[in-house]
């Protein structure tokens, strides 16, 4: 599994020497917060970057990874710190001129013009000219030069649109090649390749490092930071927790040290019993989602999925729900089989989703409270053909009760806080008297008061309403507080059905990112 | 591990009919083959269609259209609109053409100044899009109406007459060069100008590149607002241009001089095979498709067939080509944003 033990071993002293005498580190981050309104996405990251070292960047999801990124590539610009380059104060506004000093990013995935050709693709920004006009040959050449330099070498006129997800891949890390890199961050880089392609990427990185260029390489998968890295830097809720070379943090420590924060949502113990099976779940699988996936919910109980972000969690929701083609496998709804195609056709069965993304696909937000609880239910309100405003107003009331939800029930949704508008989100399907509940993230960007009050809801609906509930979060305490039973999806498959007594942060991230599964192998 | 497939494409892939590249292939020959198809269909039906003078005829009233088409292409390519060109145009010849009627000496400015106006009012367009984040329908939809506001509160229920033109724009509207009508010269100069600079020019390139995908442009740092702010100038200047030749052509203007142009313009740049999602398409195909246009009108008059089959046509020819341009860019999307989330196992 490991490289040549030797020359890793002579590389790192190399690069460990020179950082400790008087060079400066390559990158120097100091202090960067980052807030977004309420919301601290980084609060107060420092480390350094040696020269020519892979630096491992690990965390769970909304550890302030990606932020961190967009801060040192000018995407983004910090509220406080400041970031040096080899001793060198940046401040970046566009990551053209980050890629013009020498700094560049891959994101996980491919960000490129499809319609171009290849070789276009890898010039953008930097377009060889003769006279006013580009030098195709040129451009041509540089790309071929390039795609061979990362052992990739592809026919440079054809367009992007036709290239396969690796290829489209290796074309973004030739464009991110200048002939002076200093800096390379590897946003989740492998997460769309295949081993064989993998470890292709593996080599570029070999042989950025040997010309001096740092890499940060950002990915979930130990194995691939076990075998790569030579310092790890592990971030969480927007701290910094630690920076360690490899050898000095096991992979234990170094998942202890990703959840290690107090878990704060206290659960509540469940004294109803579970009752029958409302949804069950066999063999559903998507091409290149998820695979083999197995399970019921019971009316009464309260599911976590668990997992990281891109796993294919939402993606399994999302296919019970009926928004998704191509589904094999079989959906029971209280026993019977079912085949979702629509939303609508769920709907009546008594299956609801909450989308993560409420504001966008959960709520109507220039409609009022009352407007967006009536929509699901607009049939059931109307008398030939007209709505009946004054069922509308009770319903709404009620829900907006049950719920405790703020604001009057003529008021935009919009101008609600993040918190109330996920309880309206609810509030519409509940009146529809679902008994089947997918939530997706219902919690996110929610804060914490009104995360416990929503957590309330959903014991609620489940014991004494007696609904099954699936939900889906990337929020570990939540998962805990809440489950009485937790699903990790890895890479698309089921990896654990842990019961809650059971559930550790540790052993959810561990099957998360594949580590029991290696122990076990 | 050296030796992949990587290195050795199949003979579909290196023609680049593989994935989205094939589908948008397909659009481009689409353009050609559907003029040619025209062209039989009308030959067989009638004698006097495939002759030469009528084939000028076609030619010169298609001229002013290809530049108007070139002008929509370079905004379209950004994946936005423009439907104040027929505004532009008439703003700009009515204005010129007066100023140059009143002072002689103005005369050999015409030109210039008509781009310079082209230019800021193209400036306008792309500001409120761009930077005010009006969506662009929107924006130009607004502009249509203040430009002709402008043009009719100028003239004042006046005319400009032929006889205040420049002599020498007349001389052009009339003039034969190399048996063609000069017009037909003039717009190929200008649409072949416009596809060099589209296509040669990093300017050009990153016009391309944004309307392919303005979400790479933002992660790779591209000043997408200045991107289309300047698409729109350079749109507005040509514009601008086209005005100037259609107000020479047809000799006394009024303030609705070229009204409803825009619809005929993002009708040829739609069946030319631009992409209304942006990022593809030619300059050159949106002036076949001015000529596609011009062919159905020419063919069917010829015909004797109503205004009424006319508009038929056109409208579906509309549909066919932008159907044709959604299931492109689904194919193009699906090839490039699909994520595996699962490991290929080998």
């Amino acid at each position: 599994m490991q490289g040549p033990p030797l020359i890793r071993k002579a590389t790192q002293s190399m690069a460990k020497e020179s950082a400790a005498q008087t060079v400066p580190p390559r990158l120097s981050i100091r202090g960067v917060a980052k807030n977004f309104e309420a919301v601290q996405a980084l609060r107060g990251v420092s480390f350094d970057l040696a020269p020519g070292e892979v630096h491992a960047l690990v965390g769970e999801n909304g550890a302030g990874k990606s932020t961190l990124v967009s801060i040192i590539t000018g995407l983004q610009t910090a509220s406080a710190g400041e970031v040096l380059l080899d001793g060198e104060p940046i401040h970046f506004r566009t990551p053209l001129e980050a890629r013009a000093a020498g700094v560049a990013a891959v994101y996980q995935d491919p960000k490129l013009f499809p319609h171009l050709s290849v070789a276009e693709n890898i010039v953008t920004g930097q377009y060889p000219k003769r006279g006013a006009f580009l030098d195709t040959k040129a451009m041509r050449a540089r790309a071929k030069a390039l795609l061979e330099e990362v052992g990739y070498p592809l026919d440079v006129d054809r367009l992007v649109a036709g290239l396969t997800v690796a290829e489209a891949q290796f074309v973004e890390i030739a464009r991110a090649l200048s002939t002076d890199l200093k800096l390379l961050i590897l946003d989740e880089p492998t997460s769309a390749l295949t081993p064989g392609e993998a470890s292709k990427l593996y080599e570029v990185v070999h042989r950025l490092k040997a010309r001096g260029t740092t890499v940060v390489w950002i990915s979930h998968r130990m194995e691939e930071i076990r075998m790569l890295a030579d310092t790890i830097t592990v971030l969480r809720d927007g701290g910094h927790v630690a920076t360690r070379a490899k050898e000095d943090l096991s992979d234990a420590e170094m998942i202890k040290l990703m959840v290690g924060r107090e878990v704060v949502l206290e659960q509540v113990a469940r004294e109803e019993e579970l009752g029958e099976v409302r949804l069950q779940v066999e063999g559903l699988s998507a091409p290149g989602t998820f695979d083999n996936i197995s399970f019921s919910v019971r009316a009464g109980e309260i599911v976590g999925v668990a997992g990281l972000v891109g796993s294919g969690r939402s993606e399994i929701a999302q296919a019970i729900f009926g928004l998704t083609k191509g589904v094999t496998g079989t959906v029971k709804i209280n026993g019977e089989v079912v085949k979702p195609k629509k939303p609508g056709q769920m709907a009546n069965l008594g299956v609801v989703y909450l989308p993560e993304d409420r504001d966008h696909e959960g709520i109507i937000s220039p409609l009022s409270i009352q407007d967006n609880i009536a929509l699901p239910s607009l049939k059931k309100l109307s008398k030939f053909g007209f709505m009946q405003r004054r069922s509308e107003r009770e319903m709404a009331l009620e829900q907006k009760e049950a719920l405790s939800i703020k604001g009057a029930i003529e008021a935009p949704v919009s101008s609600l806080s993040g918190g109330n508008r996920q309880k309206v989100a609810i509030a519409r399907w509940l009146a529809v008297g679902p008994n089947v509940l997918l939530l997706d993230e219902p919690t996110h960007g929610i804060d914490v008061g009104t995360k416990a009050q929503v957590h309330d809801i959903m014991r609620d609906l489940a014991r004494k309403q007696r609904m099954a509930i699936l939900m889906v979060s990337s929020d570990m305490p939540e998962v805990l507080a809440v489950s009485d039973r937790v699903l990790v999806i890895s890479r698309g498959r089921l990896a654990a059905d842990i019961d809650i007594a059971d559930a550790t942060q540790e052993n959810i991230l561990a099957a998360a990112t594949g580590t029991a599964r290696e122990a076990a192998e | 591990m050296s030796g992949s497939n990587a290195t050795t494409p199949s003979l579909k892939e290196r023609l680049g009919f593989t994935g989205g590249a094939a589908a948008l292939r397909v659009r481009f020959f689409g353009v050609i083959g559907f003029l040619v198809a025209l062209i039989v269909i009308f030959t067989t039906m009638s004698d006097r269609f495939l002759t030469g003078d009528n084939w000028r005829s076609i030619l010169f009233s298609a001229a002013i259209l290809m530049v108007i088409a070139a002008s929509q292409a370079i905004v379209v390519l950004t994946g936005n609109l423009d439907l104040s060109v027929g505004s532009i145009m008439g703003l700009v010849a009515y204005v010129v053409y007066d100023i140059g009627g009143m002072n002689e000496a103005f005369g050999p400015f015409a030109i210039p100044f008509g781009l310079l106006i082209g230019l800021v009012l193209g400036a306008i367009n792309g500001y409120l899009v761009a930077y005010l984040e009006i969506p662009s329908i929107v924006a130009t939809l607004g502009t249509l109406s203040v430009y002709r506001g402008f043009v009719s509160f100028y003239a004042n229920a006046q005319q400009v007459t032929v006889e205040e033109l420049p002599r020498y724009m007349r001389d052009l509207a009339q003039a034969t060069w190399l048996g063609l009508p000069a017009y037909v010269w003039v717009a190929i100069a200008v649409v072949l100008l416009v596809a060099l600079v589209l296509r040669r020019t990093p300017w050009g390139r990153q016009v391309y590149a944004y309307g392919s995908n303005p979400k790479a442009a933002y992660f790779f740092g591209l000043n997408s607002r200045r991107i289309i702010l300047q698409a729109y100038a350079v749109s507005g200047m040509v514009a601008a241009f086209g005005g100037l030749l259609l107000g020479a052509q047809i000799g006394n203007i009024n303030s609705l001089l070229a009204n409803g142009w825009e619809m005929q313009a993002l009708a040829a740049v739609v069946i030319g095979g631009v992409s209304i999602w942006g990022g593809s398409g030619s300059v050159i195909g949106a002036a076949i498709g001015a000529i596609v246009l011009a062919t159905i009108n020419n063919g069917l008059v010829l015909l004797h067939v109503q205004e009424f089959y006319r508009l038929l046509i056109q409208g579906t020819a509309i549909i066919v080509a932008v159907g044709v341009d959604a299931i492109v860019q689904r194919k193009v999307l699906s090839a490039t944003t699909r994520r595996r989330i699962m490991e290929v196992e080998q």
